[in-house]
């Protein structure tokens, strides 16, 4: 048994270098998010923000429920996260303007890519680095990178499928 | 693919050569990078000599008298004028004046022509997240309008390939696909332009070396050299050149009027053209359209010098592959699956 | 150079005057010309839209062309061997026509090319010192350089010798063998350039292969044999110029070699593209099957594999080739089949599919058709000028002083016909 360890251990000290071998060394060289890539803050764009305007006067519902009544955001059906998610998972009960994490941490929506990369660890790292979403700016300057929500709805996060544009135009018909 | 990486490996090398890294495996990206630059600026066209310019002043002295009676100065200044390469910054002066003049006269909009330089020490490149393109083709039309691309008879720099999961053999896929929406189940597309390739084989095709390779990376044509034989356009492996089969015509409200002598300044018949990655904004920091208008962030651009861009990243990470590496072109587009 | 200037009005003078039928033949070429002249202006007009050629299939019926006389051009080597490395007499007396045949289709090559590219106006870029010329990368480049060697050379041996001709002198051996040995291997390297122009192009798997120059040759080898037994018999019955019956054996037994070996190669490749079955053989499917519906090749490509299949046997079977209408049908048979093959059946199919896998077909137009045919005319009649110059200082009726006895080794005296002074 012992002796099987060793092999294991061999073959995996010998074993190729691919990038999951190096996992350690690749967080380190994951640059840090610089100055030079802002997140697109998102607070300002979002219908009926801020959140208490409405809900300081509504008393919160903590246990489970169904949303059916009017709502001023929602207009489609709720798919993320299966019967797993319901508001309260993102959305802090505590303070309505605000989104939480598992563990209770409050987030502001500007941030609200904290809360998706808490579950979607394997897109932070592509996200941070650019690999991932949506970038606008100087390739050489000042880059201010989009936020999950900004194509992804929290609610529905596919991504939606739209019409193309036009194929390329046939090639001319022969003539004689 | 020719480019094994170190993980974190970004210790720079010495100037024309790599001394400085572990041999075993494999030269690091900035060299691979400097070597492959390196090649390509030496066979750069030599430097202008006097003896060429006396040469065709003659002719150029002689031929103006024969014909001068029939043509105007500019037709006799377009007919002799030299090889962008060997063009002084006062005769391009008079040159752009010349071209913004022409294009005032055809479509009524005064346009500005620019010639930024290569910036130093920059190496473009291009990676394409093949996960998130749903072939919409917006950058086709968004790289349509930046480039002053006519709609007839159609030019396009742009194509993309809709293949089935399971095949990257471009003959078993289409690029007339016109669904109702993308991404077609079943599907993946493939988004092709110019490479920019580090060893072109239209550059090795052109007989007057209209075409080359700039130091930033960029194959670029003068096309006021170009004879429009269309070899370069049998070179290319991939689809990538066009020919101008008539005199563009633009209507005058899409003109783009933010214009590179060497990019999207309205082309002339009988010569050949393709995408130069936006260059008249890629050398002022600026992304090129194709890039801005993709909906999906499956385009990605920069400099594949810089350790912390997102092109370096990808293509030090991701699995990227080559279209038809087995050629041997070696493009600067690297295509992944993230 | 008083003599020389009255020697070229002498030509002029020689070339205009003629025979009833001279003047119909050279009306109807002119006629022709005159057609694809104002094609070609209607080209430079409106652009090369007015073309069957789109980005997908970029080159066509003018390239196509281009490396069928390429090969005709390389055959006037078929003439040249024989006379002055075998001394063979016979041939000696006709290698001046077979060199003007050479510097005809030079000729008809670089119109092809002159009518192709998009900007005829910037052809002076190619010239080294005032322009650029891509050496040693461009394969283009190296047929500039080539295909001027040729032409000045196959100028220059036929000036030189018909002008000292003409002037009763001997000619001095430095002054043209040198060249003529030049020639031989130059000859080669035309084709050669050419073929490899072609496939040395990794993005076009059709003709990215070894066997195409050594096929450009062979075929080139059956083809301007084939021609000039054609043309060496119209010079024969119109010009009355005795051409002897060992001429032509000569010719067929060059055929008899090349013919064969044209079909062996076309067969190694028909072998290795459809036994592969590779997705690299998309274009060679495309040729000789079709592909994906679009099916316009195959007739052209398995009819002119049936013409030279039966012109190889009419040429190997002694019976047959006796037979003069048969032979002479093969040796038609022979030029169609070998422009088919190596025309449109190598240059259309390269485009198909593109590098893409999109497929669109081309085939020339009415507007293409007139063009090229013009040119072939315009090539058949700078050639009856020039055999017509030639035949006359070969026979002695144009001289600078006349009645003098000419003393010219490589060109033997030549009997005049009946009834001219001489």
């Amino acid at each position: 048994m012992s002796r099987a360890l060793v092999v294991v251990a061999a073959l995996l000290a010998a074993g190729c270098h691919g990038p999951g071998d190096h996992a350690k060394e690749r967080v380190a060289s994951v640059p840090p998010a610089t100055d030079d890539v802002a997140v697109e803050p998102r607070s300002h764009m979002l219908p009926a923000y801020p959140c208490s305007s409405c809900h300081a006067t509504r008393t919160p519902r903590p246990e489970r429920y169904e949303l059916k009544e009017f709502h001023q955001v929602r207009n489609h059906e709720f798919s993320h996260g299966e019967d797993a998610f319901w508001c309260y998972q993102c959305h802090a009960l505590k303070d309505l303007d605000k989104l939480t994490t598992v563990t209770g941490q409050l987030v502001s929506f500007d941030e609200a890519w904290r809360i998706c990369t808490s579950c979607h660890g394997d897109k932070l790292d592509d996200w941070r680095t650019g690999a991932h979403g949506l970038i606008a700016g100087q390739w050489n300057g000042k880059k201010i990178k989009k936020s999950c929500p900004a194509c992804h709805d929290p609610h529905d996060p596919r991504y939606p499928s739209i019409k193309p544009e036009p194929p390329p135009a046939p090639p001319k018909a022969l003539t004689l | 693919m020719k480019l094994p990486v170190l993980p974190g490996a970004s210790s720079g090398c010495g100037g024309g050569g790599c001394g400085g890294h572990d041999h075993e495996r494999g030269p690091s990206l900035e060299c691979a990078v400097e070597d492959r630059v390196e090649k390509l600026v030496s066979q750069r066209l030599e430097e202008p000599g006097t003896r060429r310019d006396i040469l065709r002043g003659g002719i150029a002295a002689a031929l103006g008298l024969a014909i001068a009676p029939g043509c105007t100065t500019s037709e006799i200044d377009e007919f002799f004028q030299k090889h962008y390469r060997e063009l002084k910054d006062d005769e391009k002066k008079k040159i752009f004046a010349r071209l913004e003049e022409k294009t005032r006269r055809r479509t009524g909009v005064t346009v500005h022509i620019t010639d930024p330089q290569p910036l130093e020490g920059v190496h473009f490149a291009y990676a394409l997240n093949l996960s998130h393109c749903n072939g919409n083709r917006r950058c086709v039309e968004a790289c349509a309008r930046e480039n002053n691309l006519p709609d007839d008879p159609q030019m396009r720099y742009i194509r993309v390939v809709e293949l089935d999961n399971g095949s990257q053999h471009l003959e078993k896929g289409t690029t007339a696909y016109d669904p109702e929406k993308v991404p077609q189940p079943g599907k993946f597309y493939l988004p092709v332009q110019c490479h920019q390739c580090d060893n072109p084989p239209c550059v090795k095709a052109c007989p007057t070396k209209a075409t080359w390779k700039e130091p930033d990376g960029i194959v670029v044509v003068d096309y006021n050299w170009c004879i429009g034989c269309r070899y370069c356009q049998a070179a290319c492996p991939y689809h990538a050149r066009r020919f101008n089969w008539v005199e563009p015509e633009i209507e005058p409200e899409r003109v783009n009027p933010d214009q590179g002598y060497l990019s999207n300044r309205i082309r002339p018949v009988g010569v050949v053209e393709k995408c130069t990655f936006c260059l008249h904004r890629t050398r002022n920091g600026r992304y090129p359209a194709c890039y801005e208008a993709c909906p999906t962030g499956a385009r990605k651009f920069g400099n594949l010098a810089d350790p912390h861009s997102e092109v370096r990243h990808i293509v030090e990470n991701k699995r990227v592959w080559i279209l038809k590496e087995e050629l041997g072109t070696e493009p600067r587009f690297f295509y992944f699956y993230g | 150079m008083k003599d020389f200037i009255v020697y070229v009005f002498r030509m002029i003078g020689c070339v205009v005057k003629g025979s009833r039928n001279y003047y119909l033949w050279l009306g109807t070429l002119a006629l022709f010309v005159g057609m694809a002249g104002l094609e070609w202006y209607h080209t430079l007009h409106d652009g090369l839209i007015v073309t069957n050629m789109s980005d997908h299939v970029s080159w066509g019926i003018g390239i196509a062309n281009f490396v069928y006389f390429v090969g005709v051009a390389a055959g006037a080597a078929v003439l040249v061997v024989p006379a002055y490395v075998f001394h063979r007499e016979d041939i000696k007396e006709l290698v001046l026509l077979g060199e003007l045949l050479a510097v005809v289709a030079v000729s008809m090559c670089l119109l092809f090319i002159m009518t192709d590219v998009g900007r005829p106006d910037r052809l002076w870029h190619l010239t080294p010192g005032i322009g650029f010329l891509n050496l040693p990368s461009s394969l283009l480049s190296w047929d500039v350089v080539v295909f001027t060697g040729y032409l000045l050379m196959n100028l220059h041996i036929p000036g030189y010798l018909l002008f000292m001709r003409y002037r009763g002198r001997k000619p001095t051996a430095l002054m043209y063998l040198p060249f003529v040995f030049l020639s031989m291997i130059w000859a080669v390297s035309i084709h050669t350039v050419t073929a490899f122009l072609l496939s040395g192009l990794g993005s076009r798997p059709f003709w990215n292969t070894p066997i195409l120059a050594p096929r450009f040759l062979i075929s080139a080898g059956a083809s301007a044999p084939a021609l000039l037994i054609i043309l060496f018999t119209a010079i024969r019955h119109f010009a009355g110029l005795k051409v002897k019956d060992s001429v032509f054996e000569y010719f067929l037994s060059v055929l008899r070699v090349t013919m064969p070996i044209n079909l062996f190669l076309v067969g190694c490749e028909v072998f290795q593209e459809f036994y592969t079955g590779s997705l690299h053989a998309a274009s060679a499917y495309y040729l000789y099957f079709g592909l994906h519906g679009h099916s316009m090749l195959p007739k052209f490509i398995w009819t002119a594999l049936t013409f030279n299949i039966f012109a190889t046997v009419v040429f190997l079977v002694p019976k047959l080739r006796a037979k003069k209408p048969l032979m002479y049908l093969a040796c038609g048979l022979t030029v169609v089949g070998i422009w088919t093959e190596k025309g449109m059946g190598l240059i259309f199919p390269g485009f198909v599919p593109n590098p893409l896998g999109e497929i669109v077909e081309y085939a020339p137009n009415l507007g293409e058709i007139i063009l090229n045919i013009g040119i072939v005319a315009l090539g058949a009649l700078l050639y009856t000028a020039m055999a017509k110059v030639t035949i006359a200082i070969q026979r002695g009726e144009l001289r600078l002083h006349p009645g003098s006895t000419p003393e010219a080794p490589g060109a033997a005296e030549v009997p005049a016909p009946v009834g001219s002074a001489s």
